[in-house]
């Protein structure tokens, strides 16, 4: 067999794994090239494909350190990278030339990859969700746009470039609230939310996995499967990221909040009766307490001023 | 500015550049003897360049494609070369191994070649060594006096075409050239793991008496093939083997590459080159 042929089909393979696919289903097609298919580990190629996604990927470690870790502890990390390669090739797509652009388009493709009932798999899905969501409310969301291009042949850790991506990042801002959204039409009445959050609600405590993974010998059986709904916030007037804990009533409040609907309509919106309308108030009064939502000037009770 | 200047009597001792090695440098400034940096980091970033300040600089290279069929562009081999001078790199190292290739004919008449993002084993066979022997005739011409090091790949699974086990094709170059050898351990040891082989055996048809510089780095072993991981600690083996290397070899330069992330540990890297520092006291 050729060398050069040898190469230039490992090559293609490597670079356009949706041919590994075509080859695998037309052998005569690779046959054609000069490769008798018995000589070549299409699967495997298609491994080696995702070693070389993967290593594109080495700067989000930064960003994403719990992912990556789950995913080399439950060594997936071949398979997740080998069916992503496939996935864009199939779809004819490249890699993004920014880091957050990367970021959020694996955190697509593994939403659409994993499968909730494979604990490993969901584990990892939260915990990218919630790296993602940390990560989205830093600083290197905002910050001036450099493109990455020296770590493709080379693999290095250094920090991710920063660059604007808010309209890619758009999708997974879907649950994210800014402020300054509905300004324009906020009741005075209403209660809004102040600075920038990110809703979640996980199957598994990132605290717990975290400390699984940081064990010597980490055993990801022992992270139980724990409905967990999480606000990730960013105050205006700080740089620090929040994380805060809440109850599946105080997630679905913050959800409601749009700095129009008054309390008495978020009330009606979690279920009406006395008994809503006394819940809202509770949770809007320690929400401000904490800061992160400002209460209009409706009488709900007492009402402190917010942080 | 430092530069690396070759010490008969000791190994020198380096990290690849990372995150991870520049909080080391910062932490333990008088640890490293140098850093290993890759020609294709300083062409895009060249103020990476501003680190020989502080250590003196090796030169890593990935764009020669030595075992390759399509010869890199002259202005590649131009920067490369003056990138050689400019860090007085005492050799550039190179993968033995091709990153761009011949374009596949059907989606356009005159395919352009394909251009890798990583390098990969080429075909183990006679021919192969003849191009990679009439590649590095014609990258010295361009590169200038500076030696180079070819660095032994890993392989992963069958090459189509192969005719030879790893260790008879590096000998096979190396028996036909005269450039050093960078034996990157683990790679060695993924190549044994993946075809069977035997790694005490195998190390002794290498031509370890051409080696000059070592890599030291972690493997996994995923969906069922041991795997390059620069993220993890080296195994013991890959340790075992560089102690027997070192009673056949005394090299120069001995990297350790922990640098795809930039959360490697910095305890398990120092105890690492610790260990690598007893293992060549020992030797």
């Amino acid at each position: 067999m050729s060398l050069a042929r040898v190469h230039a089909v490992l090559a293609a393979g490597v670079e356009h794994p949706r041919l590994l696919e075509h080859w695998r289903e037309t052998p005569n097609d690779l046959r054609a090239l000069g490769i008798e298919p018995d000589t070549l580990d299409l699967d495997a190629l298609g491994k080696f494909a995702g070693l070389s996604v993967k290593v594109r990927h080495n700067p989000l470690r930064a960003l994403l350190p719990l992912s990556f870790r789950l995913m080399s502890v439950a060594a997936l990390e071949i398979a997740v990278f080998s069916a992503y390669a496939a996935q864009r090739s199939r779809r004819g797509l490249g890699y993004a030339p920014t880091m957050p652009e990367r970021a959020h388009d694996l955190l697509d493709f593994i939403g659409e990859w994993h499968d909730p009932n494979d604990h490993i798999q969901s584990l990892l899905w939260d915990a990218m969700r919630y790296e993602y969501a940390l990560a989205q409310l830093g600083p290197w969301f905002v910050e001036a746009s450099v493109e990455d291009a020296a770590s493709d042949r080379v693999p290095e850790d250094s920090a991710p470039k920063h660059c604007a991506s808010k309209q890619r990042a758009s999708k997974h801002r879907a649950a994210k609230h800014e402020a300054s959204k509905h300004q324009a039409s906020k009741h005075r009445d209403a209660p809004s939310l102040r600075g920038e959050s990110v809703l979640l609600e996980l199957q598994s405590n990132p605290n717990d996995v975290a400390r699984v993974l940081h064990a010597s010998t980490p055993d990801l059986t022992q992270i139980d499967q724990d409905s967990v709904c999480l606000c990730v916030w960013r105050a205006p007037e700080s740089s620090n990221v929040a994380v805060l804990a809440l109850d599946e009533f105080g997630l679905a409040l913050l959800a409601e909040i749009d700095g129009v609907r008054t309390p008495q309509a978020l009330a009606r919106r979690l279920g009406g009766g006395r008994g809503a309308a006394a819940a809202v108030r509770e949770a809007l009064r320690s929400l401000a307490e904490i800061g992160i939502a400002e209460i209009g000037t409706a009488d709900i009770g007492v009402v402190t001023a917010c942080a | 500015v430092k530069y690396f200047e070759a010490d008969a009597t000791r190994t020198q001792l380096g990290l690849a550049y990372s995150a991870t090695a520049l909080a080391y440098l910062d932490a333990h400034p008088d640890a490293l003897d140098y850093i290993e940096i890759p020609f294709e980091q300083l062409r895009h970033t060249p103020e990476a360049g501003a680190l020989q300040s502080r250590i003196p600089l090796v030169l890593h290279c990935a764009s020669v494609s030595v075992a390759g069929t399509v010869a890199p562009s002259t202005q590649t081999l131009d920067a490369i070369a003056a990138t050689a001078a400019q860090l007085r790199t005492p050799w550039i190292g190179e993968h033995l191994a091709f990153v761009s290739a011949e374009g596949l004919e059907g989606e356009a008449d005159a395919p352009e070649p394909t251009a890798l993002t990583y390098t990969v084993c080429p075909q183990l066979s006679e021919a192969s060594v003849e191009r990679v022997v009439a590649n590095l005739d014609a990258a010295r011409a361009r590169l200038g006096a500076t030696p180079l090091l070819l660095e032994n790949s890993p392989q992963y699974f069958p090459i189509p075409g192969s005719t030879m086990p790893m260790s008879a094709f590096v000998a096979a170059v190396f028996a036909r050239c005269d450039a050093g050898l960078l034996l990157d351990l683990t790679h060695f040891l993924i190549t044994c793991l993946n075809t069977g082989a035997d790694p005490m055996r195998e190390l002794e048809r290498m031509p370890l008496d051409r080696v000059v510089e070592v890599h030291i780095s972690g493997l996994s072993v995923q969906s069922g093939i041991a795997w390059d991981d620069h993220a993890i600690p080296a195994s013991p083996q890959v340790f075992q083997l560089l102690q027997r290397v070192l009673r056949e070899v005394r090299p120069q330069a001995l990297t350790v590459e922990y640098n795809w992330s930039a959360a490697f540990p910095q305890t398990i890297l120092h105890q690492h080159l610790q260990r690598v520092r007893d293992l060549l006291e020992v030797a």
